[in-house]
């Protein structure tokens, strides 16, 4: 009678795990953890300057390396200790180097030496330089993230980095 | 003296004469009184409430003035009122004035209704005049209560009276309009209780000096003063200044905190059935209990004080002056707002500059793609031409 009984419960169980197996494993195929909301959330994470200091293109293709797991969390410099800290979370690491908060830039144009080469155009990544060819350029304020791409391309250092104050 | 002999015809003059005097309203709230009368004559306010409500205890600023100077506020009144085309004036008061202002004022009212109206324009829309006593309860003086009990009209939150049609204005602020348009003089000098004396200062004076008096000269960089009432005051900055809005200065004691006992005083009292305790916890100790799944401290704390309706809170300052431990609870609340704004600002910034990368990266791609579209198909021209004319055959 005992016998029967364990026999049973043994079979029972036995019959259960395979057939929750079954079902997860399926599960896991019908419905694949998609790292796209990790990515978005990294992304939201990031301060979106688009300065490329991680040596990525861009905040976005940094997050994807992040989740790839390409890239270490300590690249971005206008982040700073908050920027890492949310990243640490984020992928449920420890941050490593510590980082400081960075100031707060802003790109300004001396406008009696521009000369409108219109170069620095096309290297700002959030357009927030306006000007045309052969007239003057300026910046503007509500939209630059101060990630000093424009610097390296002005053929006349016109462009200055100016800390912002409170 | 007539009313009109002052008015120009035009009303927007008057108030750019208004602006020029630098007048600001002078019941605490400061706003711009030229702006607002423009507001009341744009909406066409009809009504026009002229406030001498204190509600708070140890203020004597309006009522020192309407002892002295009730006929002045009467002229601003009716100057007021002829401007914006309003036709009813009531002027409220609190009804623990003493009891010879009180009688002057009924007297002043029943001469102003009685008498003949003085211009054609009066005749045409005859503004009646009246004063009200108003018990003294706290929160009395505010405008929407003033709206509620004097004509009924029970705003909708988003409201403001001149939405309703009602002008309400401090009866300071129609004594310096009278000065103002009457006299050519601009706002310089208002009424203030200095503990608990009234007296005229002038503008711009610093709450150190006006204390000077009865004080060690040592003890002057030590000492704190509150502005404004014992309930909706607020602790003041060592150098703050008298200004327009400024009707209360008062001394106070340094005191010293103590940690919170949980007494539940401040959200017993908390008009807005808010728990500050809870709140101040949450803005000093930001930290505490943060589940690790959220993606910054920063934010998690933020949420939380939304959740307890920091937002809600509208500063009146209750819980501090309840607070057995002497807490600045309000303090702790006003630096975390001034945070959460800086934060959603900053967040605003990122996700521009985020949309904006989005187009940038968008456009070089389409951009690039033209381009070699049109390398491809010149090539391709190219390589017809080397072909000769009859390579399509």
């Amino acid at each position: 009678m005992v016998s029967t009984t364990l026999s049973a419960t043994i079979g029972l169980l036995t019959l259960l795990v395979f057939s929750f197996a079954v079902l997860l494993a399926w599960a896991n195929k019908r419905w694949p953890i998609q790292s796209s909301t990790l990515i978005e959330a990294l992304n939201d994470a990031l301060p979106q300057t688009q300065c490329a200091q991680c040596g990525y293109p861009g905040c976005r293709p940094y997050a994807q390396a992040l989740a790839d797991g390409q890239a270490s969390i300590d690249l971005c410099p206008p982040g700073g200790a908050q920027t890492q800290q949310a990243l640490a979370r984020l992928m449920g690491v420890e941050p490593t180097t510590p980082l400081t908060d960075a100031p707060v830039l802003l790109a300004q144009i001396d406008e009696a030496a521009c000369i409108g080469c219109a170069l620095c155009l096309p290297a700002c990544p959030v357009d927030a330089i306006l000007g045309a060819k052969d007239y003057l350029h300026t910046v503007l304020t509500q939209e630059c993230t101060g990630c000093e791409l424009c610097v390296a391309p002005c053929p006349v250092d016109c462009i200055v980095m100016l800390e912002v104050t409170a | 003296m007539s009313t009109l002999d002052f008015l120009q015809p035009d009303p927007t003059t008057l108030f750019e004469q208004v602006a020029q005097a630098g007048i600001q309203g002078m019941g605490g709230g400061g706003f711009s009184t030229a702006r607002k009368l423009r507001l009341a004559w744009q909406a066409k306010a009809t009504r026009v409430i002229a406030n001498a409500v204190e509600c708070e205890p140890g203020i004597n600023v309006d009522a020192a003035l309407l002892a002295e100077h009730s006929p002045e506020v009467v002229q601003g009144l009716n100057i007021v009122m002829t401007a914006i085309g309003a036709t009813q004036g009531v002027l409220a008061f609190a009804a623990d004035f003493p009891k010879s202002t009180i009688k002057m004022l009924c007297q002043q009212f029943e001469n102003q209704a009685d008498r003949e109206p003085d211009a054609d324009s009066f005749a045409a829309n005859q503004p009646s005049l009246s004063c009200t006593p108003i018990t003294r309860t706290a929160g009395a003086g505010a405008e929407r209560h003033l709206c509620q009990q004097l004509f009924g009209l029970s705003l909708e939150p988003t409201q403001y009276p001149i939405d309703r049609g009602v002008l309400c204005l401090n009866v300071g602020t129609l004594f310096a309009i009278q000065q103002a348009i009457v006299l050519g003089k601009p706002l310089r000098q208002r009424l203030v209780t200095v503990n608990g004396d009234t007296n005229w200062v002038s503008l711009g004076t610093p709450f150190a000096d006006l204390l000077t008096l009865e004080e060690q000269p040592g003890a002057k960089t030590t000492r704190r003063y509150r502005e404004g009432g014992h309930y909706t005051g607020k602790l003041s900055p060592p150098k703050a200044v008298v200004t327009a809005a400024t009707n209360a200065v008062w001394l106070v004691e340094p005191a010293t905190q103590t940690p919170c006992t949980y007494c539940s005083r401040c959200s017993d009292a908390c008009p807005e059935a808010l728990a500050p305790q809870t709140l101040h916890r949450l803005c000093t100790q930001p930290q505490v209990g943060a589940p690790s799944t959220q993606a910054s401290p920063q934010s998690l704390s933020e949420s939380a004080l939304e959740a307890n309706g920091l937002s809600r809170c509208t500063e009146c300052g209750l819980c501090n002056n309840l607070c057995p431990s002497n807490i600045d609870l309000l303090g702790s609340f006003q630096q975390a707002k001034a945070q959460a704004r800086e934060q959603a600002l900053a967040d605003a910034r990122a996700h521009r500059a985020k949309q904006r990368h989005e187009r940038h990266v968008s456009r070089t791609q389409a951009r690039a793609q033209i381009a070699l579209q049109r390398r491809e198909s010149r090539r391709e021209s190219r390589r017809l031409k080397q072909r000769g004319p009859d390579a399509w055959r």
